[in-house]
């Protein structure tokens, strides 16, 4: 102890006596330290850390189909098309997969020789773009084309309506494809191809279906710029998940497969070229970063200002009971029961008892005793005096209310007169007969 | 482990390199910066574990007075123990401030004061005090609640001692009136003195005065000097009160419990009847006896009751009344006053009382001390609407059932005090004053 203890020896002076521990007493730490909390949570730890570990794994193992790309030729979700893209590939069909307007076009090496696959499930592509692909190859085929493809490249057909499900076996056309395939599922667009008959157009509409069932399944005409345009808006026929039912796979294979070289592209957000290509592109770099140092900043004061100094500090109290509770349940029974000459007689006996006690009447005097002598002092008659005093019976609460007003009127009445004639004793003129209002 | 607000403001900084950079890594690189200054500042800091704490004080401190105490911080650590240390009492112990700074060189001692106001009778327990050390950065710093023993006993008040000294006053009347009290019952020969003009002559000693004159004179001489005899109120006597702490002292009455007003009644009686020369014996009962206070005398027997007194709370069961006879004959084998403080309140509340009262009344003057509420009188007087009528009538009830009580313990043989909390101790005072001016005592 080098100098400045301020307090000196611990026996203080006056009214000082050391309670408690004397100096240098080793007190007992309540707090645990950081590495007992540590071993005491470790359980909780490791549950933590194994759940997220199993998680991980879990997530990276089966990807996730919630968010599967449509179309896409290397998924294997049910709405991918990576089966028909491994079949045709395994059958000896040189498949180039694209992603890029762009790059689809750049894979085309002989366009007599080659067909281009091309959906757009996001509906990126402009008018210009699917203009772009006219003529690019033998065989075009647009699955479930979107409203721009359809006015872009068959200005005669009109772009179709959903269509949910159903079989359709009747080809209804002389396309080799349709016919191998017999029935199909319908699911993706339908198509209406009534405006190109009456253009007089080449158009062969297979799988029509019924009148009200949302037009074909397929539309074959020509491109402007010639070559085969196949619009297959039944888009489940490429589809991972109905490939296999009915003739799906027959009518796939025949449209994807019928030149050496299948270019699949699938159009994604890099072909956007109007406007930006997302939000992030329209704030700076910096604002990410910001939002998560805001929520970092929050997090941080909340631990400084969460971290108490030291626990709570409990203490016993006595038990609050209030003497008046049995007054105000009993008072409570009387106004629910309209006790009302039960009530009233107990404020009959209070005044009884006051007015004795005002008069000197002494505890043994009796009720014909209290109004003789009050009807002499307040000059009212005997029998009004003993209705009011114990005969009269309220009928209803408004009777009890004013009959209780009555005695408390009679009471300082009484007390009136009586600290009055107190006076006159005392020599003072009564002057004063008619009580004033006070 | 805690954080200061300067580590919120450190990590809140991390805007500037975050816009510069607008890049994710610099907010990542500088939350990482954070907590790595964080971990450091925390670990340069004071051990608190390493602090050895010493409390010193009063003991005892009346109720609505103040009391320091200090709470001595020795910094066991070979560092500089600065921050914020919070001596943590029970709630109701008034201890002010809430939580201090501190400032400790390493090896070295302070002082850490506190000013206690409690609002509570009874004792008041100091539960721990929590250290927090705060690292040279002002960062983070390390944390620890240690349990240092440590209480004091709240006395009871004692408010009724401002109607001690008019009292006082009328015991000394009571006393100077002596020489010209007759003898009687009640009281014991005081002194022989000359006298004076006024003297009852009926006090005058006859064989005092002609010892005085030492034998009879010749006719002519000048007149023997008369003596006469002086009285005074008998002392010695006993005074035992016997203080109710059942479950019907827990009853509140404008803002104090029964068994507060019980006690300050007591006091004040056994501060007065002890200046009067009387014995006084005090026990606080239920179904045991919770505090006993006998033979004490003088400054001592004041001491010793508001140290009885004050850790006692009223148990919530009922009192046992057949035992209280026993416990009046093991107090004392004389005749005595014996006081009793309990509410009196219905017939069906009493009955153990008013079946054991015969008992005292045979040998021993009883006076039963009782609250009243002005609570009861108000609501009584109050008539405005129905529900008023109603609770008017439901009080009256009560007020009549209380008188009826107190009319059963009045033919028993036994006197009744009752009155408003504030009023019942002088009013049980001026009891004692008039048993004592009557001789009945």
């Amino acid at each position: 102890m080098t100098a400045t203890a301020p307090a000196g020896p611990t026996t203080s002076t006056t009214t000082g006596v050391v309670t408690g521990a004397p100096l240098g007493t080793a007190a007992e730490v309540v707090t645990p330290t950081v590495r007992r909390t540590l071993r005491r949570a470790l359980f909780w730890i490791v549950l933590v850390a194994l759940l997220l570990a199993f998680a991980a794994v879990y997530g990276l193992t089966t990807r996730s189909t919630a968010e599967a790309d449509r179309f896409a030729a290397d998924e294997a979700a049910p709405a991918g098309s990576r089966a028909l893209v491994e079949v045709l590939r395994d059958s000896g069909i040189d498949v180039v997969t694209a992603d890029t307007l762009d790059a689809a076009l750049a894979a085309v090496d002989d366009p007599a020789t080659t067909t281009l696959v091309a959906a757009d499930p996001r509906a990126v592509l402009s008018a210009d773009q699917w203009s772009a692909l006219d003529g690019a190859a033998a065989s075009l085929v647009l699955v479930e084309p979107p409203a721009l493809a359809v006015g872009a490249l068959a200005p005669s057909i009109a772009p179709g309506v959903p269509s949910l499900g159903g079989v359709r076996d009747e080809a209804g056309c002389s396309l080799p494809a349709a016919q191998r395939a017999g029935s199909i599922t319908t699911d993706g667009v339908g198509l209406d191809a009534a405006g190109a008959a009456a253009t007089g157009d080449a158009v062969e509409v297979c799988f029509p279906g019924e009148e009200g069932e949302g037009g074909a399944a397929l539309v074959s005409l020509d491109q402007p710029a010639g070559g085969d345009l196949h619009l297959l808006g039944a888009g489940g026929v490429v589809q991972n998940g109905l490939i296999g039912r009915e003739g799906n796979a027959a009518l796939a294979l025949g449209l994807a497969g019928e030149h050496p070289r299948l270019i699949w592209y699938v159009a994604s957000t890099a072909d956007v070229t109007h406007g930006a290509t997302g939000l992030s592109e329209l704030y700076p770099g910096w604002v990410n970063p910001i939002a998560w140092l805001a929520l970092t900043v929050g997090l941080a004061a909340a631990v400084w200002r969460g971290r108490r100094l030291g626990p709570v500090v409990i203490e016993n109290l006595p038990v609050v009971v209030r003497t008046t509770e049995t007054m105000e349940g009993r008072a409570r029974l009387y106004a629910r029961e309209g006790s009302r000459l039960r009530a009233l007689d107990a404020l009959r006996v209070g005044t009884l008892r006051r007015l004795a006690e005002g008069l000197a009447l002494g505890s043994a005097a009796g009720l014909d005793d209290i109004v003789t002598a009050v009807s002499g002092i307040a000059g009212r008659d005997r029998a009004g005096l003993r209705a009011l005093l114990v005969d009269r019976e309220p009928r209803d609460d408004g009777e009890l209310v004013a009959l209780s007003d009555e005695l408390l009127e009679l009471e300082r009445l009484v007390q009136r007169r009586v600290a009055l004639a107190d006076e006159g004793v005392d020599g003072r003129p009564d002057d004063r007969s008619e009580p004033t209002t006070r | 482990m805690a954080v200061t607000g300067w580590f919120v403001a450190l990590v809140a900084l991390g805007v500037v390199p975050v816009v510069l950079l607008a890049n994710g890594w610099a907010y990542v690189g500088w939350v990482a910066l954070c907590l790595v200054l964080m971990a450091v500042d925390a670990a340069l800091a004071a051990s608190p574990r390493a602090a050895s704490l010493a409390r010193s004080g009063p003991e005892r401190v009346r109720l609505t007075e103040q009391a320091e105490v200090t709470l001595l911080v020795t910094n066991g650590s070979r560092r500089r123990l600065r921050g914020v240390i919070r001596d943590a009492w029970e709630p109701s112990a008034g201890a002010t401030p809430r939580r201090q700074r501190i400032d400790v060189p390493a090896g070295e001692r302070r002082a850490v004061r506190s000013v206690l106001r409690p609002w509570r009778r009874g004792e008041r327990k100091a539960a721990m005090v929590t250290i927090r050390a705060i690292g040279p950065m002002r960062l983070a710093g390390r944390q620890a609640s240690i349990r240092v023993p440590g209480g004091i006993r709240v006395l009871p008040e004692f408010a009724a001692r401002r109607h001690l000294p008019s009292r006082l006053a009328r015991l000394r009347e009571l006393d100077g009136r002596t020489s010209l009290m007759v003898r009687g019952q009640g009281t014991e020969f005081d002194s022989l003195r000359e006298y004076v003009r006024g003297d009852d002559v009926r006090s005058i000693d006859w064989r005092a005065t002609a010892r005085r004159a030492g034998g009879p004179g010749p006719a002519g001489s000048p007149a023997p000097t008369l003596m006469v005899r002086t009285w005074r109120p008998e002392r010695d006597r006993h005074v035992v009160v016997i203080v109710d702490s059942g479950r019907t002292a827990a009853a509140r009455i404008a803002d104090e419990t029964r068994i507060d007003t019980a006690f300050e009644s007591t006091l004040l009686l056994s501060a007065l009847a002890d200046r009067a020369g009387d014995r006084v014996d005090v026990a606080v009962f239920d179904r045991r006896v919770r505090g006993r206070v006998q033979g004490a005398r003088g400054a001592d027997l004041l001491a010793k009751l508001v140290d009885t007194m004050a850790p006692i709370d009223p148990e919530l069961l009922e009192t046992d009344w057949t035992a209280v006879p026993s416990l009046v004959r093991s107090m004392t084998s004389q005749r005595a006053l014996v006081v009793i403080a309990t509410p009196l309140e219905s017939p069906g509340s009493t009955r153990g009382l008013l079946a054991m009262l015969p008992q005292l009344t045979r040998k021993h003057l009883v006076l039963v001390a009782a609250v009243t509420d002005p609570a009861l009188l108000s609501a009584a007087a109050d008539r405005s609407d129905r529900a008023s009528v109603y609770r008017a009538a439901a009080a009256e009830r009560a007020m009549l059932d209380a008188q009826r009580v107190a009319a059963a313990v009045q033919r028993l043989g036994a006197d009744v005090v009752t009155a408003a909390p504030l009023e019942l101790p002088p009013a049980v005072a001026d009891r004692y004053l008039a048993y004592k001016a009557a001789g009945r005592l």
